[in-house]
């Protein structure tokens, strides 16, 4: 009689972790990591491929740089734009880009190197630590990630940190859990 | 062996556990799939183009300082991601595209899928309406020789876009000289003095969008008591010149050229063609020999350098060879310094990016 609440006390733990394992799964399989990912482009797509359109209510997010004569320059972000998105809510930025049950969190790497530096030779890398880091603080649950190399074309000024011009790897990471 | 019940438990609880955390982790790396190794490439593709035109083209970097920035910045991603990269930058005219104008590769793209990406690039600024002008001496300094005569005033003037750098629409030119005249009159004959006029005027003519003006002042010259002949109109010294443009907008330009009593030119800069574009050769002769530059007249950029020639050819195949706008051939030979101009039309800059290989 021991042996057996014994061993049905050991079950106990199994059978949790079995019930959330398999409702888990059964979730997971709602969602794939392929459709992950289009969300992860589509986010890519709206911030640095986009210029968007900051005037509108509600605005349009787009970080893309558009020079004097026009043209857009995708994957090369614009300071003020940056700064504009940075003093957004993380579920004002969720809203605008879409994103209803993905959550998505987007982080800047510094290249520890100018143009200049880079121009006279000298080696670069990626600092270790990100500089700015915006969107969920939460990750866990299927994910997706993906790293887009931009150039920030003039030092942002963020109020809370100031980014400097140069080149970034950003890091963009889309969440479903 | 018996194994007491609490130990069960804690045992089985702990592997529990253990599971349990396997499928709350979140696997954090970057995902290698088609679709995300595309979008890399394409913000490659867009941060080249980028450093090109803004950097280069328009910008600080010549073009050596480019070329090193571009292999190190493409470098540092393919060290951080593990992945090879490819880049080539092609140029076109608009309407044909020179192959595989400049190239750089690092890393390994012989395993592994590769993913190609090519992003086109205008290298051109549409113009912001604020107009410049700048006078291109044909020589410095301009030779004399008495009683034989005066080089012509040979030089090439450049209206242009400030922000464009590309010329103006083609207007109406003028040109007026003031050379330095005798100011005392020495002559035997007092009344030749009257007719000393430092004035050179006239229209210049249109060529590829720049204007020449080439006429030759005419030398003035007397005896003197003591039966020599000196120069009254012009002497040695400087030459004002204002050129005046009117088209599209009006504009001037001014400039100070040299006269000296040193021979006159044998031989002059030519340059042909003065309208040019990418793909195309200029050629650049002077007929002496000179050590040759080539540089953009904005900015002063160098382009071509060559020493100890009578001719160069200036490539316009190279993406790091060329630069819109205007740029002015100078030939600095033992008895002067020559120069004329030629403009590069936009063109376009193609970025191909392949990318691949396989994570870490």
């Amino acid at each position: 009689m021991r042996k057996a609440v014994v061993f049905m006390a050991s079950m106990i733990p199994v059978i949790i972790f079995g019930a959330y394992a398999l409702s888990a799964v059964a979730a997971q399989s709602a969602r794939s990591t392929k459709a992950l990912e289009s969300e992860l482009i589509l986010v890519s797509r709206k911030l640095f491929e986009s210029p968007g359109d900051w005037s509108a209510t509600p605005p349009d997010i787009g970080l893309a740089l558009e020079d004097p004569s026009g043209s857009i320059w995708s994957f090369v972000v614009d300071p003020e734009k940056l700064a504009n998105l940075s003093s957004l809510s993380y579920e004002e930025v969720k809203n605008l880009l879409g994103l209803e049950e993905v959550d998505v969190r987007i982080s800047f790497y510094r290249l520890n190197a100018t143009l200049s530096d880079l121009a006279s030779g000298a080696p670069a890398s990626f600092d270790a630590d990100p500089s700015l880091v915006l969107g969920s603080k939460i990750t866990k649950g299927l994910s997706a990630a993906g790293y887009v190399y931009v150039y920030l074309a003039g030092d942002a000024d963020l109020g809370f940190t100031t980014l400097q011009e140069g080149f970034y790897r950003v890091l963009i990471e889309v969440f479903w859990g | 062996m018996d194994v007491e019940p609490i130990e069960a438990i804690v045992g089985i609880s702990l592997i529990a556990l253990a599971l349990l955390a396997v499928i709350m982790v979140r696997p954090n790396p970057p995902s290698a799939s088609p679709a995300l190794r595309e979008l890399s490439a394409r913000s490659v593709a867009s941060t080249v183009a980028y450093v090109y035109v803004w950097r280069y083209a328009y910008g600080e970097l010549n073009s050596s300082e480019a070329q090193t920035a571009l292999q190190r910045w493409l470098t540092t991603i393919s060290e951080d991601s593990g992945l090879g990269i490819r880049v080539e930058l092609n140029l076109s005219n608009g309407t044909s595209v020179l192959q595989t104008s400049w190239s750089f590769e690092v890393g390994d793209l012989s395993v592994g899928d590769v993913f190609v990406v090519q992003k086109p690039a205008s290298v051109f600024l549409a113009p912001n309406g604020t107009a410049a002008g700048e006078i291109i001496f044909g020589r410095d300094p301009y030779g004399m020789e008495v009683p034989t005569g005066v080089d012509p005033l040979n030089l090439t003037v450049a209206f242009y876009d400030l922000r464009s750098r590309q010329p103006l629409d083609v207007g109406n030119v003028s040109i007026n000289a003031q050379y330095t005249c005798s100011t005392t009159c020495p002559c035997l004959n007092a009344t030749i003095c009257t007719l000393i006029d430092p004035d050179l005027s006239g229209s210049a003519q249109e060529s590829g969008f720049l204007y020449i003006f080439d006429q030759r002042k005419s030398l003035l010259t007397c005896e003197t008591p003591n039966g020599s002949t000196v120069a009254l109109c012009p002497v040695s010294g400087p030459i004002d010149v204002t050129a005046s443009y009117s088209g599209e907008t009006t504009v001037s330009a001014t400039g100070t050229g040299t006269l000296l009593e040193i021979p006159m030119a044998v031989s002059w800069l030519s340059v042909s063609p003065r309208n040019a574009s990418v793909g195309e050769v200029v050629n650049a002769d002077l007929g002496q020999t000179a050590d040759f530059s080539v540089y953009s007249l904005i900015d002063g950029k160098v382009i071509l350098q060559s020493s100890s020639v009578t001719s160069v050819s200036i490539d316009l195949s190279d993406p790091f060879g060329v630069l819109p706008g205007i740029m002015v051939v100078e030939a600095d030979a033992a008895d002067s310094t020559y120069r004329n101009a030629f403009f590069v039309r936009p063109y376009i800059l193609f970025v191909r990016v392949e990318m691949g290989g396989v994570s870490p």
